[in-house]
């Protein structure tokens, strides 16, 4: 099996007249985090949902895990799922019916084990007790909590995370971070996420790509990235391509 | 296999939510519990709150008969009877027959038209019609009710015990049909029917009300409602193929209306016992009304979807479909209220309308020549049907296009 999960060639998506991305070349490994990085409207949403077949791309060459997502989105997304920016749970249903609802629409795994594997996913962000409550009454952040674990809960090879950490308090961001984390260095697992954080980026990712306008303009580990930019911080290179300083 | 799983997951979960949502309960069961109940309240009071007892009515018999029997007494007798019968309609009600004699036919319908007292007129072939009636080849005499002015009570009630008489022994090869337009009540021999033309329309004309109005929470909370509550994104990156998607949120739909339908039965069940005496409800009335019922909301639920897909909102999406559906279906609903189905026309465009045709060429096989597709009953149910069904299925292939635009994602 090759390594390489993700292959983005000459990608180009524009809606009417406006370009959202231009040219994107990625190649994504098993096992990476890679962030992406971009301020509002760079194209990270956009690059993600042409990814999982959401999208069509107006041309260029995408594939993931060999297949090309404008022919084959339903076994793709069979192996990765997606959590998507603003969305949001079910509030008529628990917590616990949330997870276990994905965990059956998205894979092939018996019942019995999506169900243990989501008592299990309570249990790692922290809602154990209040599982069996309808999501309705739950702060925003709690919400999204119960978001990260359903995209977990089908045990994908690879996950989308749009924002994961958005909206959410401290304790529970780190709570998330820590649960990426774990996926990658125990589980293997490949995870694309883009944030408005770089502490974030720092922190979780092995590979950073950061997008401006539509257009990948910096690609490499965030030690790389502060290096080839004599930036102390990831958070400067970040301004100064933003900034078209460089 | 997975697909399957997936579909079913995806019913459960809609139907759980739809249990646990206030509005949509009140739209499936409490709105057809209270508008059957509420109908059936008013015909209860109504007939509660008014007697006809003092009032009067004439009866001008001309009828010749023949050498044995002379129906127009038999009809007047029954009349009589009713008069004196407690719990009928006109009980209490004095019977003048002083216009028997001395006037022609002409001048009684003049003279009804002119005056304040409801009048029964008889014609003179009344017998001759009756023993010549056959149901092959249709031919049609009439009794004339005038009623005018047709706004009185005692004129009501006359026209509905009329119609009872009608109905039952000997005079049970009549069918009944009542129009607005001409202010008097034909009552013609025809088909084989022995229903009351009138409570079915009246029953159908309600149906066709709620059956078009409830699916709308639905739709528009499984559809636009995704997106407005930003749940649509992630339902959509799911490993199933958007039309299964739909498929699954369609086949909740039907379960929907399954509970809606037993919801309206109930009702209609409701309605039966407090409009006793004023509508003869029995077990063919109502499974017929909710065929139509189930027929209409399906149609509805084809139409709302490919609205509620274009929609943003569930506020907007509601908007659309009442401005889309509500108001054909109260057109359709006020046409065929009294005067059984219109004569074909650009009005049978309107889906709903050929809901009502199916009932009433069922239920009234031979009342509704204007209305004839190709002369043949049976054949023109299954072209009501047909027609239905190509409008659900065109309207799940635009709702399928529509939900497979990008737009559907912002
Ligand atoms: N469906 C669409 N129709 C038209 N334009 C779109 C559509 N989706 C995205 N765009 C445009 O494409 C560009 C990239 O949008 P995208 O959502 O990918 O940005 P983003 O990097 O995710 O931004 P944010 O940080 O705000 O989430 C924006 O200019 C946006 O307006
Ligand atoms: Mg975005």
């Amino acid at each position: 099996m090759s390594d390489v999960v993700i292959e983005v060639k000459k990608l180009y998506k524009s809606f009417g007249g406006h370009q959202a991305l231009k040219g994107i070349d990625l190649e994504l490994n098993r096992g990476e985090v890679f962030g992406l990085l971009g301020i509002n409207g760079a194209g990270k949403t956009t690059l993600i949902r042409i990814l999982l077949g959401l999208l069509r791309p107006t041309s260029g060459n995408v594939s993931v895990f060999g297949l090309d997502p404008t022919r084959r989105a339903v076994d793709i997304r069979k192996r990765a799922s997606l959590l998507p920016q603003e969305c949001q749970v079910y509030e008529l249903l628990t917590a616990y019916e949330n997870i276990v609802y994905y965990g059956k629409m998205q894979s092939e795994l018996p019942d019995k084990v999506i169900e243990s594997r989501a008592v299990d996913l309570i249990r790692l962000i922290g809602l154990e007790g209040r599982e069996n409550e309808l999501t309705k009454g739950f702060s925003g952040g709690m919400k999204r909590k119960v978001l990260v674990a359903r995209a977990m809960v089908a045990d994908p090879e690879l996950i989308f995370l749009d924002e994961p950490t958005t909206g959410i308090d401290v304790l529970g961001a780190r709570t998330v971070r820590t649960l990426i984390k774990k996926l990658s260095k125990e589980h293997g697992k490949t995870v694309v996420l883009t944030t408005h954080d770089l502490t974030e980026i720092n922190e979780l990712c092995d590979r950073v790509g950061i997008l401006v306008d539509g257009e990948l303009v910096a690609l490499g580990t965030p030690a790389d990235l502060e290096e080839k930019f004599r930036s102390a911080h990831i958070e400067d290179v970040f301004v100064a391509l933003v900034e078209g300083a460089v | 296999m997975g697909s399957r799983r997936q579909v079913t997951t995806l019913v459960k979960q809609e139907v759980r939510m739809a249990f646990r949502n206030k509005a949509l309960i009140f739209t499936f069961i409490i709105f057809p519990l209270f508008m059957w109940g509420l109908q059936g309240g008013v015909q209860f009071l109504v007939s509660d709150s008014l007697d006809t007892e003092g009032e009067e009515f004439y009866i001008a018999n001309l009828d010749e008969g023949n050498s044995t029997v002379n129906m127009g007494d038999v009809l007047a007798q029954a009349l009589d009877l009713a008069t004196h019968t407690e719990g009928s309609l006109i009980y209490g009600a004095e019977i003048n027959s002083t216009l028997s004699e001395g006037f022609g036919y002409d001048e009684l319908v003049d003279m009804a038209e002119n005056g304040r007292t409801p009048m029964v007129i008889i014609p003179e072939n009344f017998t001759a019609v009756y023993n010549r009636y056959n149901p092959a080849n249709g031919s049609v005499p009439f009794v004339e009710v005038i009623t005018r002015p047709d706004d009185s009570f005692i004129a009501s009630q006359l026209q509905n015990q009329l119609l009872i008489i009608l109905r039952s022994q000997p005079f049970t090869e009549v069918t009944v049909q009542r129009s607005t337009g001409v202010r008097s009540t034909v009552i013609s021999f025809e088909g084989e029917s022995t229903e009351d033309f009138f409570t079915i329309s009246f029953l159908a004309f309600l149906a066709l009300i709620i059956a078009v109005q409830a699916p709308a929470g639905y739709v528009s909370t499984a559809f636009s409602g995704e997106r407005e509550k930003r749940t649509m994104e992630a339902l959509l990156a799911l490993p199933m193929p958007r039309i299964l998607v739909l498929t699954g949120k369609v086949l909740a739909s039907l379960v929907l209306t399954g509970v809606f339908a037993i919801a309206n039965i109930v009702g209609m069940l409701i309605f039966a016992e407090l409009a006793k005496g004023q509508f003869e409800i029995g077990a063919t009335e109502i499974l017929a009304v909710t065929a139509v019922l189930v027929l209409t909301s399906f149609v509805a639920t084809g139409v709302g979807i490919s609205i509620a897909s274009f929609a943003k909102d569930s506020k907007t999406a509601t908007g659309y479909y009442q401005a889309v559906l509500l108001i054909p279906t109260m057109f359709v609903g006020f046409s065929t209220l009294f005067g059984g189905l219109p004569p074909l026309g650009p009005i049978y465009l309107i889906p709903f309308i050929h809901s009502i045709a199916v009932l009433e060429k069922a239920m009234f096989p031979k009342t509704l020549e204007s209305s004839s597709i190709t002369g043949d009953i049976f054949l023109d149910i299954i072209l009501h049907i047909i027609y239905l069904l190509v409008f659900v299925i065109a309207s799940f292939l635009i709702a399928a296009r529509v939900f497979d635009r990008e737009d559907i994602l912002n």
